[in-house]
């Protein structure tokens, strides 16, 4: 017969106590009232004696915690039940515990498998839950030195950072002169100089959002306010279109404007904005980030000061990309937009 | 044991000699007090009311002189007397009662409350005996042969704690007079109305020494005190009757005795008898206490009319920061904390029922601590009120006192020291006085099957107390931090609650896998536990209700999706919830969880916070149901918020079904 031992209640308020030491070996023959174990409750240390003689077989092992009513010992009253006895010590034990890690609630998992989403973007995150997993998208996730810079700088509450390339503007003035409408050439050979910089530098063209999302298509958007009201119209896939297109894709924006007939698709989707106020001899300014974009355009200049230069600032966000990187972007535009100049020269 | 035989010697109290001079001087000088502080309150001068002893002066001033420079006076209502014999303090005593700041607690005690170095008086009849005998205990401990005197009235007599401080003062051979004045009356009830037995029999049946004496034969009353003094200062208790009466009513306007009988008494008064019979160097005297009394009063009247003190209104930002608990068993943590400041502090007491080896306290926090300190772990008798309020004394002394209350629900016999006085007593000292470190230790809240008197989260009673601070550990804070900040004292007296529930659980171990425990930096931090600081829900609490939070935050998440982050403060009182403003209204909405009575309780306080923060977000309490607490284990469960109910409040606030 093999005889459970049970932790028994000691005082009022103890639901548990610690096994403290072990006086017997597993298999070890005792005599009834023999001490096998000690266990401690918050108040007291309670000796565990025999009930009868017989083989112990020990079911918990030293600083265990034990429940009130688990069994911590077997007491086999022959020698042929110990395997027995073994056996069942092996079935109770406790599962392990819970790895350290992630957490990821049930419908979350659930979801990520049905939808094939990358747990693994949401590495560093304590916990998971299913609106997170609904809601991750296509977000790349964050490095962990990324990470870290966001939060700073979120807690810092400086997110944004500014840098400005400036260069003699005059060769580009020249050619952009010989057209109808001057300034809209201008503004296009900077739209077109940005579209085909991205094209390049494809990581500023995203946004920050719980992580750094891309857009699909390089659109870049034109901050026009022409004493009406400040609008932002969008060359759509600014890349694929050559100078010519460029800027006629500008003066349909402008008219549109004018005439107030914009569309909705003619207003929505830029990834950058770019504003101009080169006409109005403001040589640099810094722009603000819109909503959902890491980088904003802002294009000055001062036909005044020799040399009638020309300044592109890049306003962007720091939590996606560096001021490292912006700079080589910007010197890219100044390469692509002084070109225009040279082709002329 | 029977009263002494008093040695009379009369004549050796006959002029010329100083001893007399000197108390016929202090008698002459209380009465002219109070003589001007009547005159001041017919002319509408005085703040509230005053309690005369006029009749009654020889008491104090035979008394008081014979004392020493560092022996402590307690008193009542009726002070004044006691005050100038004790202290010759006669522009702190009128400036106070007039309330101006050159009064003894700058215009903030009055008439019956009176606080200064060696002197405390308070409205509330045997109030202050606990305290008394604390400072006794303080002086016994220390080695010194100070001692202290408590004043009475037979009114007292009534007050159950003062045979809780007789027995105590007997048992522990405390230096401690006590001198009952008794003039016959209750305010206006006459004595044999209310008062069965007789007075010194009820001393003497502790194993109090006691003598009598009156106001009439003042120089008898004389030998008598210096014989009673002197047992005292030897080390032992002793109870001094003095039969005296009070010429003027017991307040104003409320003296129903007849006017033939206080005549008779006018008549047979001492001091007027004195001033009647030309005993050489009296009407010099009397000249001179109305010349004092004039100048004094003077003084007083330019003195400026005290400024309200205005708290500095100071809430520095919540900082949290991530901690790791996996330390020992909360009891555990308790009783090193305990250790280490005994160790550290030599004046470290500890006080409480059944709290020595071999038993060490109903929860075990005091085991073995007597054995190492033997002299500073008192088993004390069950008297809760004489216990806290010696700890309170104790601390005046300079002392830190932890005393135990074995369970919060006897709180309620203590509730005197601690609301009307140990909470008091630096308000009366005045800004920067040093703290009153006494911490009286509790375990509340139920879930045991102890049913309707030993289950209750009485906290409430407390909390909102000016001047008390209360404390309630939990599973997420060190209570061994509390504790050692406690010892480092600075704090004034404490209410430190500890929830039956967490003596044998491991500190932290409640915290969810995937949440983290943050703490703020205060002694007494604020806790919150999150998943990386993402909130939908706020849940609030405290002491034990912290575990059951932390359960439903699981449920929460696992069952829901609905991340919500747990907060609890460690001091529930004082507590300004704007400061965690920012942290308590990061999610969509706040559910606070109680163990105690949620009518008008720590809930409601937090909600009327938010609201008058312009606070909108929806918000829900979880509270147990009103009605006493049961024993059996199934209707005690249907009584106490479970985890389940948090989970309902928290979505309900959410927006989630």
């Amino acid at each position: 017969m093999i005889t459970e031992i049970k932790l028994k209640q000691e005082g009022a308020n103890d639901e548990s106590a610690v096994v403290l030491g072990w006086f017997v070996e597993d298999g070890q023959r005792v005599d009834e009232g023999d001490v096998l174990l000690e266990v401690e409750t918050s108040k007291v240390t309670v000796e565990i004696q025999a009930p009868s003689a017989g083989y112990v077989v020990p079911a918990v092992a030293l600083r265990h915690e034990a429940r009130v009513g688990e069994v911590v010992a077997y007491v086999c009253a022959d020698e042929g039940e110990l395997a027995d006895a073994r056996a069942r010590r092996v079935q109770e034990a406790e599962p392990a515990p819970e790895a350290d890690g992630q957490r990821v609630s049930p419908a979350a998992l659930r979801y990520a498998q049905e939808h094939g989403v990358e747990l693994s973007q949401f590495a560093g995150q304590p916990v998971v839950t299913l609106q997170d997993v609904q809601s991750a998208g296509s977000a790349e996730p964050l490095s962990r030195a990324k990470e870290l810079e966001v939060r700073r700088l979120a807690e810092a509450n400086v997110l944004n950072a500014a840098i400005s390339v400036q260069f003699e503007g005059a060769g580009v003035r020249e050619f952009a002169a010989k057209a109808t409408v001057p300034s809209v050439r201008l503004l296009a050979t900077v739209v077109h100089s940005v579209a085909s910089a991205l094209a390049e530098f494809p990581n500023l063209n995203s946004w920050f959002d719980n992580g750094i999302r891309t857009h699909e298509s390089i659109d870049v958007g034109i901050a026009i306010d022409l004493d009406d009201s400040l609008k932002v119209g969008v060359v759509h896939e600014a890349d694929r279109l050559d100078l010519d297109a460029t800027e006629r894709r500008l003066g349909e924006l402008v008219s549109r404007y004018l005439n107030d007939e914009l569309t909705v698709s003619d207003v929505t989707g830029g990834g950058v904005t770019i504003s101009d106020l080169s006409m109005e001899d403001v040589l640099s300014f810094q722009p603000l980030l819109n909503h959902g974009q890491a980088l904003a355009i802002g294009l000055g200049g001062d036909r005044t000061l020799p040399g009638a230069p020309i300044c592109v600032t890049a306003t962007f966000d720091h939590r996606v990309t560096t001021g490292r990187e912006v700079s080589q972007f910007l010197n890219r535009c100044r390469h692509l937009v002084t070109g225009y100049g040279q082709e002329q020269t | 044991m029977s009263s002494v035989t008093i040695r009379t010697d009369p004549g050796a109290l006959g002029p010329p000699t100083p001893e007399r001079a000197r108390i016929i001087h202090t008698a002459l000088l209380i009465r002219a007090v109070e003589e001007r502080l009547l005159e001041l309150f017919a002319e509408g001068t005085l703040s509230g009311t005053v309690h005369t002893c006029i009749g009654q002066e020889f008491s104090a001033a035979v008394i008081g002189d014979r004392l020493r420079d560092g022996d402590a006076v307690f008193s009542n209502h009726r002070c004044h007397g006691h005050y100038l014999a004790a202290t010759g303090d006669v522009l702190g005593l009128i400036a106070e009662v007039m309330g101006r700041s050159a009064g003894t607690c700058g215009g903030r005690g009055g008439s019956q409350h009176l606080c200064r170095e060696g002197f405390l008086s308070t409205g509330i009849l045997g109030g202050c005996l606990p305290i008394a005998a604390g400072t006794a205990l303080a002086g016994k401990l220390r080695g010194d042969d100070r001692i202290a005197v408590a004043f009475i009235g037979d009114g007292t007599l009534g007050e159950g704690v003062l045979y809780e401080v007789l027995n105590i003062a007997a048992l522990w051979r405390l230096p401690i007079l006590f001198v009952l004045e008794d003039n016959g009356y209750a305010q206006s009830t006459q004595q044999p109305e209310v008062l069965a037995g007789d007075i010194v029999a009820r001393a003497s049946a502790f194993g109090v020494e006691t003598a009598s004496a009156n106001t009439w034969q003042w120089e008898h009353l004389w030998h008598t005190a210096g014989q009673a003094v002197e047992r005292v200062r030897a080390g032992a208790p002793f109870f001094l009757k003095v039969s005296t009466y009070r010429l003027r009513a017991h307040s104003k306007g409320d003296d129903d005795r007849s006017e033939e009988e206080v005549a008779r008494f006018e008549e047979h008064d001492p001091l007027n008898r004195i001033v009647a019979s030309g005993e050489p160097g009296v009407a010099d005297m009397v000249a001179d206490v109305r010349r004092v009394v004039d100048s004094v009063t003077a003084d007083a009247r330019r003195s400026p009319k005290p400024l309200p003190h205005t708290e500095i209104d100071d809430d520095p930002p919540l900082r949290l920061r991530a901690v790791r608990l996996d330390g020992p068993r909360f009891v555990d943590s308790l009783h090193e904390a305990l250790a280490a400041g005994m160790r550290a502090n030599p004046d470290t007491i500890l006080l409480g029922e059944d709290i020595k080896a071999p038993y060490g306290g109903a929860f075990k926090v005091t085991r073995g601590l007597s054995e190492d300190h033997p002299d500073k772990v008192l088993n004390t008798p069950i008297s809760e009120a004489a216990i806290t309020g010696i700890g309170t004394g104790l601390a005046m002394c300079g002392m830190r006192s932890f005393v135990e209350i074995m369970f919060g629900d006897f709180m309620t016999l203590a509730t005197d020291q601690l609301v009307n006085q140990a909470s008091k007593i630096a308000f009366l000292r005045g800004p920067g006085a040093d703290p009153v470190d006494v911490v009286v230790r509790t375990p509340m809240g139920g879930r045991r099957g102890y049913g309707p008197t030993h289950s209750q989260t009485l906290d409430r009673l407390f909390v909102g107390t000016p001047g008390l601070r209360v404390v309630a550990s939990n599973s997420l804070v060190d209570p061994g931090s509390l504790i050692a900040a406690l010892c480092r004292g600075g704090h004034g007296p404490t209410v430190f609650l500890e929830n039956k529930l967490l003596y044998g659980r491991r500190l932290g171990e409640t915290v969810p896998h995937g949440f983290t425990l943050e703490l703020s930096e205060e002694d007494f931090p604020v806790a919150r536990v999150s998943a990386g600081g993402r909130a939908d829900v706020t849940l609030v609490g405290y002491g034990g209700m912290a575990d059951y939070l932390l359960a439903a935050a699981d449920l929460l998440f696992t069952e829901h999706d609905v991340l919500a982050q747990v907060l609890c403060p460690t001091q529930i009182y004082p507590l300004r919830w704007r400061r965690l403003l920012d942290v308590l209204t990061a999610g969509r909405g706040v559910v606070v969880a109680e163990e105690g009575p949620g009518f008008a309780g720590f809930g409601s306080e937090l909600l009327a916070q938010l609201v008058e923060e312009a606070c909108a977000l929806p918000a829900r309490r979880v509270l147990p149901k009103e009605t006493p607490i049961p024993a059996a284990k199934e209707l005690e469960r249907d009584v106490f918020p479970e985890p389940g109910d948090i989970v309902m409040a928290a979505l309900e606030v959410v927006g989630e079904p």
